[in-house]
């Protein structure tokens, strides 16, 4: 667990300290991986329960107040009672070393998601769903903070619930608004409950911890502080850099310190190589090795998954188009990785390096070549051929297991997969010859 | 590309074959059947791909020998010249030469070779009729696509490029498969996800196992409290039980007490309250009796004792005798011992006194002086003598030992003797010339016998140099260098004559044999010519071959005009037969005759001035040309009679009447050409017009006929020049000798002047140069030998003078020395005589140095003699002040040292003695003293108690008073004590006596308290108490017991109720009943809580179950390798789909150029009878239409039609793969066979055109084929393999 500082002010003068975290997506798998042995599987497995654990023993240490969640805590879809047995054992840790809890559900964990068998440990307060709750923190005898929050009692809450949380009070003192929301708007996210900064604002509270995005970030720094601390672990090539929870301090005079301190212990990494200037196959090993050497000094003892995608021009084009070639890269890269605490698993090298020859050239050529290129050049304006290409890719697609379990393509993609069928008749055409040209 | 050569080293039946630069155009190969068509063409082929790799093909072993294989040379359109090479038949075992020079192999090849493969070319390039004859070949898929590819510029097939992503495609993804990928990771998700299924409802199951455990609980506390209920019912029946007994011992106690006697109280433990009480009384009696028997006792004891008073008075006096008893004793028995002591001490001192002397009392025994300076004074006296005594004895043997050396030297002295070392240098001279003495008389002998021998030798030498050689001569002789230098100019000189003698033989032997030579050749060639003598002349020749000519030319235009003739003929019988006949030659006479005639004449020039006769040619060409001019004349003629405006039967008439002026006209014209024709033929020997092939056979005889003549003559010319050759040969063979005789006249000369030189110099006039040159050389080795003669006998001398010299030296010597000669050698001799002298002079050396030690050794002596003197006087000084010292302390004189001292021990030991002797007197004083006291002190007491003096020893007496003391004591305490204990014995007894009283009344209070009078009475009343007491306790018992169960006061009360309701046997049937009821509830209780136990085991379970993790990741990873996977399928579908789409449009938008192509071709080969060739999209049907618009299929056209339109197409796919590809020879194997003449003609043409671009080759046996394509290309090269 290393810490990062994110806010200048420091001191524990501060008369209230909490952790916010939210979106711990326990026991959710990772996503965006293939060819996983059952090995790499199990510790991927773990690693959402191992940055729970992180802030857990990070609550403890720092002896803080109490703990917000804002939801997401696991995915109900998922059904995992393991998940939810694991998270009550944290609490459990927590009740122990006296610390409290405050949770708001959000829409993967909405409140009829969760056992009905299971006990929530005293120190653990949970969010009521039908309307906003404000909870008092009381601190040796006296009402130290104030947390307003709402869970979700379903899945699919698509109006604003900030509209339903109280102003703040005159005698009220720090006051946190807890909620598994959308800010503005975030074309990478579902838009649940979604409201405005403003909406934030006018309700005067002092802090906002917020749940739902995934990369964290400090939304406002002025009052009222809005931040999303992001999830703990990243599941997926999307979810790179450093994941985590922040540790507020609030001074006795009110000012907020927080501090970003992470919490993941596999994470993501993707490294674009280009292939310009790389004569020989022994030349792009060594950039991807000394790439991974890179990776492994500067991963802090993390875990990494990274994914390497080779772009540019150059003479290795020809050679990466070779069947198996890649896969024989992969397997030379992986070669001697073990389990041990901190592994590295290049999880795939994507080859989009560019044709030798311009396309522009090819589509000039009054030839069979030429005559390819144009039918893929005019299929992009020509609706009827479109749609026949679309149907020759039927037989599997719209297969039963095809419906069920494959993406469908849309036209951007149909776009890249044509580009790609192109490139694989052009490698096979295209003699070395008028690769030079 | 063109084949430029063709060089086969054996193929088939042809070895070592050769052609070279062969045209661009057409070339074509004749030949009949057999003659290596098919192998040449196999060949080319071949060349080109290799052998095919079907296992019935003909290798083509070379039959003829030579090495399999051979070379075909080829201009690319680049104009550079490769080189392909196959040998030995092997596949791959192709060389290519490039045009740089380099050698490459089939990659090479295959770039010349435009990617162009087998198929393509066997079936596009190179075909024979079969091939020709089937369009299906053409139709192959492969060449398809390689026309496709062909336009691709690229090597690829598409087809086999479509194959593959077909292939990668399925195995990807199949709709029905179940081994391709997509297909089993459906099938993994799917298994996946039932166990994520599972999985799914762990929550449900949770929440259920959960509800269910509530129930259990709730069960469990029911049952419980159930077993509860039941547990105190137990336990009240129980208690019940348990003091059943007690209760039937209360009841029982309850009636034994009711029947028992009332008596208030008695006392506790009455009864053995009386009983001790008796006891005591009793004990309390017989004691007070035996108090007084002893009472009575003592009195009597007391009577019985009288102690002695006196001595006890004196007790005090008797125990100090005792006590000083000892002392007494000890000294009465020390005393005599110690006067013995004194006499023995006394006696010794006087024997110690006599000792030191007579004069020797205890007096002057004190007046010695024993002081400790006094003794040292003599021990230093002692060691001072000791010291010089030692030092005399010493300075003694040092003299001795140095007399002794003296004399040692003396003796040594005398042994020596000195004669010999006076000469002892000339000796030892001698002794070192001794080596050399040696020498020289040893070189003396040798040396002697050496000249001789040389001397003897030279000798020799000189009498082999031959007769009047002696020493003399020899000085005489001139052997100077310059007379050595004309020797080897004279030789040289010789030589070279001799050898210029011999070259001169050589050349002439050579001019003999080249001059035979050509003899015999000019006689060969006569023969030859000889053989031409019978030829005809060559004017003659000439004539035959210009008729023969002449008759080549007119023969088909006779033929024709006969033709003519007889359609003439023909038409006139129609005329005749039906109507006024209608001319076919409304033009008059055909123009053509005229021309062919000129024709013939034009090829006549050209033949005639080919063979060098310009002239006669001329004439055959003008006399042609004649011919034609009047031909073409009477034809316009002809022609311009236009019957116009005319009747039809007129018409019909005169046309008639043509036709006949024609016939005629042409039969006139017949007569005449025959007529001349006829004059021609009998110039060349015919009688008729003869028959074309008698006719060439003739112009082929005189044609050789003309080759011989020509021959004969380039014979004669020959013979000619050989004839000139030869005279020159013989004029300088003629030279020659000459030459040589004048070369021998000058050899004489040489000779000659060598002879007058030897007899100058004074040797035989016979002698060769070598031979004085040998003479010279020995003269100057007899010379060099003389030289050293001389020097050896200078040697000699010198040596022997040496020798003598030494001798005597030698014996000079000896006689000195007067040593004898004894007659051994003199060498050994002087040696002996030198060791002597050594011996001598070492012996001198010594004697010397003894001298030296015998001074020395004296003066030590005397030394030594000086000390010893010294030492004696100090001697006896000490001696005399030794006797002073003795004086003074007036002992006698004569005492030595030891003595003294020995006096000086004697006296300190009677010293010791005088003292011993003091003590001992005084003890014994001491001792009588205190004797003496003793006595009186026993005297006294022994008064004062009134007892005499008994004689006895004092000590004893003092024993008997003590031992009477003690007794007296004993009874003095003994009285004392029986007076005591009387006193006690009275209070004894009376204090008996009144606790007797006490106990009496004692007694009486307790019967009285036992309602009793007498004892008896009271013992009866004590048995009654007790047995009332005891049941009483045991009625309290009982109670407590059941109260101790029941509780108290009412608990107890409803109890006793129960108690008495109840009976011991219902209760105990009651208790096993609950208890059975029991037993089972528990067992309910213990499975229930099993069975929650088990609810809680499986909740735990599945808290723990973290299964699902590790599925769902895995779930995912399949999921991603779908989606990866399919979308790599879609790519290889939509690559394959944009293949069959290009393909599609390649072949919509290309196939028409390769049809436009062979449209133009077939057009042209049918004369413009087809105009269109089209084939369907997606259909390998080919279409042709006609000029009016009608469509025929392959199978409506005729044979030769379908042939020419393959042919067609052929040439339609060479010119388009010629387009985008290197332009290969094409190889036609007679395609033309069925072709009508025609359109035999126009292919011709259109082979023409295709030859612009590419190289053909024709194959064919038909020379007509050949004739007309020759026709068609006069630049056409034909190869004739039958000549080959």
């Amino acid at each position: 667990m290393k810490k990062t500082k994110m806010s200048a002010d420091s001191g524990r003068a501060g008369t209230l300290s909490f952790v916010h975290a939210a979106d711990l997506h326990l026991d959710s798998p990772f996503t965006g991986i293939s060819g996983i042995d059952p090995e790499l599987g199990e510790r991927l497995a773990k690693a959402t329960f191992q940055a729970y654990e992180a802030i857990i023993e990070l609550c403890m240490e720092e002896e803080v107040d109490f703990l917000l969640i804002a939801g997401d805590i696991y995915d109900s879809a998922d059904k995992s009672l393991y998940a939810q047995v694991r998270f009550i054992e944290g609490l459990r840790k927590l009740e122990t070393a006296g610390i409290q809890v405050f949770i708001c559900h959000g829409n993967h964990d909405p409140l009829d998601g969760w056992s009905a068998s299971l006990t929530w440990p005293e120190n653990v307060h949970i969010m009521r769903g039908d309307r906003a709750e404000v909870v008092k923190f009381k601190k040796e005898g006296e009402t130290a903070a104030v947390i307003v929050g709402m869970s979700y009692p379903t899945r699919h809450i698509m109006k604003n619930l900030v509209k339903n949380f109280p102003k703040k009070e005159g005698n009220w003192p720090f006051t946190i608004g807890l909620l598994h929301c959308s800010v503005g708007s975030n074309p990478e996210y579902a838009s649940y409950a979604p409201c405005t900064l403003q909406d934030l604002r006018e309700l005067n509270y002092d802090y906002w911890a917020l749940g739902h995005i995934h990369t964290p970030s400090i939304v406002c720094k002025e009052a009222p502080v809005v931040i999303y601390p992001g999830n703990p672990q990243g599941r997926h090539p999307g979810e790179n850099g450093a994941r985590g929870c922040f540790v507020v301090d609030v001074s006795s005079g009110g000012d907020i310190s927080t501090r970003f301190i992470e919490t993941d212990s596999v994470r993501w990494h993707i490294r674009e190589i280009s292939i310009q200037g790389l004569e020989k196959e022994g030349e792009l090993i060594e950039s991807l090795q000394s790439q991974l050497d890179d990776i492994r000094e500067n991963s802090g003892g993390n875990s990494v998954i990274c994914s390497f995608v080779l772009k540019g021009r150059g003479p290795l084009h020809h050679i990466l188009r070779q069947e198996g070639f890649i896969e024989d890269l992969l397997r030379l890269l992986r070669e001697g990785e073990t389990w041990s605490r901190q592994f590295i698993w290049v999880e795939r090298i994507e080859d989009d390096t560019l044709f030798p020859v311009e396309r522009e050239i090819l589509l000039k050529r009054e030839d069979f070549v030429g005559a390819l290129v144009k039918i893929v050049e005019g299929l992009k304006t020509d609706e009827k051929s479109w749609n026949e290409f679309r149907e020759v890719l039927s037989p599997l697609f719209d297969s039963r297991n095809g419906r069920k379990h494959i993406a469908r393509i849309d036209d951007e993609e149909m776009n890249y997969l044509l580009q790609r069928a192109e490139n694989i008749l052009l490698d096979a055409l295209l003699t070395e010859e008028d690769n030079e040209n | 590309m063109k084949i430029n050569a063709i060089h086969i080293d054996g193929f088939g039946k042809f070895s070592s074959l050769s052609m070279e630069d062969l045209p661009s155009g057409l070339v074509v190969f004749t030949g009949a059947n057999e003659a290596g068509k098919s192998t040449l063409f196999t060949f080319i082929r071949r060349m080109f791909f290799g052998i095919p790799n079907t296992r019935f093909c003909n290798l083509y072993p070379p039959l003829e020998g030579g090495k399999h294989g051979g070379r075909l040379a080829v201009i690319d359109s680049a104009g550079d010249r490769w080189v392909i090479e196959r040998n030995a038949g092997r596949k791959e075992d192709v060389k290519v030469v490039l045009p740089d020079g380099n050698t490459g192999g089939r990659t090479e090849l295959l770039k010349l070779l435009g990617h162009a493969d087998r198929n393509v070319f066997e079936n596009i390039y190179a075909f024979g009729l079969e091939e020709l004859q089937s369009f299906e070949t053409l139709n192959d898929q492969s060449i398809n696509s390689k026309l496709y590819s062909a336009g691709t510029g690229v090597g690829v097939s598409i087809s086999g490029l479509m194959n593959s992503i077909s292939s990668i495609e399925n195995n990807l993804y199949r709709p029905r498969g179940s081994k391709p990928l997509i297909n089993e990771l459906f099938r993994e998700i799917g298994k996946t996800e039932v166990k994520i299924a599972e999985l799914e409802g762990a929550q449900k199951k949770y929440d259920s196992l959960h509800f269910e455990l509530e129930q259990k609980t709730l069960e469990i506390d029911q049952l419980k409290e159930k077993s509860q209920n039941l547990r105190e019912k137990l336990s009240h029946i129980q208690n019940l039980l348990s003091v059943w007994k007690d209760w039937k011992i209360l009841c029982e106690s309850k009636t034994a007490l009711e029947s028992l006697p009332g008596l208030e109280s008695f006392p506790e433990k009455g009864e053995e309250k009386l009983t001790r009480l008796q006891e005591i009384i009793e004990e309390i009696r017989n004691t007070i009796s035996r108090l007084q028997q002893d009472l009575d006792k003592n009195a009597v004891k007391e009577r019985s004792i009288s102690p002695d008073e006196s001595l006890l008075k004196q007790k005090d006096a008797v125990l100090e005798l005792g006590s000083g008893i000892e002392k007494y004793r000890s000294e009465e028995k020390l005393l005599p011992s110690l006067e013995m002591n004194l006499r023995q001490e006394k006696a010794g001192l006087s024997e110690l006194l006599l000792e030191l002397g007579p004069a020797w009392d205890e007096k002057a025994l004190e007046r010695f002086d024993r002081s400790i300076p006094a003794k040292e004074s003599v021990i230093q006296m002692r060691r001072s003598v000791d010291e010089i005594e030692d030092e005399i004895k010493e300075t003694r043997n040092e003299l001795q030992q140095i007399l002794n050396s003296i004399e040692r030297v003396l003796q040594e002295n005398d042994l020596f003797e000195e004669s010999l070392l006076v000469h002892r240098d000339q000796v030892i001279e001698l002794g070192n010339g001794i080596e050399k003495y040696q020498a020289d008389k040893d070189y003396l002998l040798s040396g002697t016998q050496e000249l001789q021998d040389r001397k003897t030798e030279l000798r020799e030498t000189l009498s082999g140099l031959g007769e009047g050689w002696n020493e003399n001569a020899l000085a005489l002789f001139e052997h100077s260098s310059p007379s050595k230098e004309t020797i080897f100019r004279k030789r040289r000189e010789m030589d070279e004559a001799e050898k210029t003698i011999e070259r001169y033989c050589d050349r002439l032997e050579l001019a003999l044999g080249e001059i035979k030579e050509v003899c015999e050749e000019i006689e060969a060639l006569k023969d030859k010519i000889e053989v031409y003598s019978t030829l005809p002349r060559p004017e003659e020749l000439k004539q035959g071959l210009e008729a023969v000519s002449y008759l080549r030319v007119t023969y088909p235009l006779l033929r024709e005009k006969e033709g003519e003739l007889k359609s003439l003929e023909k038409e006139e019988m129609l005329f005749a037969a039906l109507r006024p006949p209608k001319t076919e030659y409304e033009e008059g006479l055909p123009l053509w005759p005229a021309g062919m005639v000129l024709l013939a004449g034009c090829i006549g020039l050209v033949y005639e001035s080919i063979n060098g006769t310009l002239l006669s040619g001329l004439v055959i060409f003008l006399l042609l040309f004649a011919t034609s001019a009047v031909y073409f004349l009477k034809a316009t003629n002809k022609s311009s009679v236009h019957p116009a405006g005319e009747e039809r039967l007129e018409d019909a008439e005169s046309r008639k009447q043509k036709v006949q002026d024609s016939k005629e006209k042409l039969f006139r014209e017949i007569n005449a050409l025959k007529a001349s024709m006829k004059a021609r033929a009998k110039k060349c020997g015919f009688e008729d017009i003869s028959d074309p092939s008698v006719r060439e056979q003739k112009a082929d005889e005189m044609q050789r006929a003309m080759v011989e003549l020509k021959t004969a003559w380039e014979l004669r010319q020959r013979e000619e020049k050989l004839q000139k050759k030869l005279d020159k040969l013989n004029a300088s063979y003629i030279e020659l000798k000459d030459t040589i005789r004048a070369q021998e006249a000058k050899q004489e000369e040489v000779l000659q002047e060598w002879k007058g030189w030897l007899i100058s110099s004074g040797l035989s006039p016979e002698l060769s140069p070598e031979h004085v040159l040998e003479i010279l050389s020995a003269i100057r080795a007899c010379l060099e030998k003389q030289k050293n003669i001389n020097e050896l006998e200078k040697q000699v001398k010198f040596k022997e003078a040496t020798v003598k010299e030494y001798e005597e030296k030698a014996y000079s010597i000896l006689e000195a020395c007067r040593k004898p000669i004894s007659g051994i050698a003199l060498e050994s001799e002087i040696a002996k005589l030198r060791e002597d002298v050594s011996f001598a002079f070492s012996q001198a050396e010594r004697v010397r140095k003894l001298e030296v030690e015998s001074e020395g050794l004296n003066r030590k002596k005397e030394e030594l003699e000086a000390r010893l003197l010294e030492e004696k006087k100090t001697r006896d000084a000490l001696a005399e002040k030794w006797t002073g010292w003795l004086g003074t302390y007036g002992l006698d004189p004569s005492l030595s040292v030891e003595s003294v001292l020995e006096i000086f021990s004697v006296i300190r030991t009677c010293f010791d003695r005088q003292r011993a002797i003091r003590k001992l007197e005084e003890q014994i004083a001491s001792s009588r003293k205190s004797i003496e006291a003793y006595e009186a002190k026993v005297a006294g007491v022994l008064q004062v108690c009134g007892r005499p003096l008994s004689g006895l020893s004092f000590d004893t007496q003092v024993e008997k008073l003590r031992s009477d003391l003690e007794k007296a004591s004993d009874e003095a305490r003994n009285l004392q004590q029986l007076k005591t204990k009387s006193e006690e014995l009275n209070i004894e007894l009376e204090a008996a006596r009144d606790k007797y009283k006490e106990d009496a009344e004692e007694l009486a209070v307790l019967l009285d308290s036992g309602s009793a009078e007498t004892e008896e009475e009271f013992y009866e009343n004590a048995r009654f108490w007790a047995q009332r007491t005891g049941l009483e306790n045991r009625k309290r018992e009982a109670e407590q017991q059941i109260q101790r169960v029941s509780g108290s006061d009412d608990e107890y009360r409803l109890f006793v109720e129960e108690l008495q309701a109840s009976d011991p046997s219902g209760l105990k049937e009651e208790n096993r009943r609950l208890e059975e009821c029991l037993k089972s509830l528990e067992q309910d209780i213990s499975d229930t809580i099993d069975r929650r136990g088990a609810i809680r085991n499986q909740i735990e379970q599945l808290e723990r179950g973290s299964e699902g993790s590790l599925t769902r990741v895995m779930q995912e990873s399949l999921l991603e390798e779908l989606h990866e996977k399919s979308r790599e399928w879609a790519s290889l579908v939509l690559a394959r789909e944009i293949l069959a789409k290009a393909v599609k449009v390649y072949e919509k938008e290309r196939q028409p150029a390769v049809i436009v192509e062979a449209q133009a071709f077939f057009s042209k080969i049918t004369k413009g009878r087809y105009t269109r060739i089209y084939s369907p999209l997606n259909s390998t049907e080919i279409y042709v239409e006609d000029r009016n618009g009608r469509q025929k299929s392959i199978q409506e056209l005729s044979r030769g039609t379908a042939e020419q339109l393959y042919l067609s197409l052929r040439f339609g796919f060479i010119r388009e793969f010629g387009r985008h590809s290197e332009s290969l020879p094409i190889v036609f194997d007679d395609v033309l066979v069925n072709f009508d003449p025609e359109r035999c003609k126009s292919t011709c043409e259109a082979i023409k055109d295709l030859a612009s671009d590419n190289q053909v080759f024709y194959f064919t046996c038909h020379p007509e084929t050949v004739q007309m394509l020759v026709e068609s290309f006069p630049e056409t090269r034909a190869v004739d393999l039958d000549a080959v």
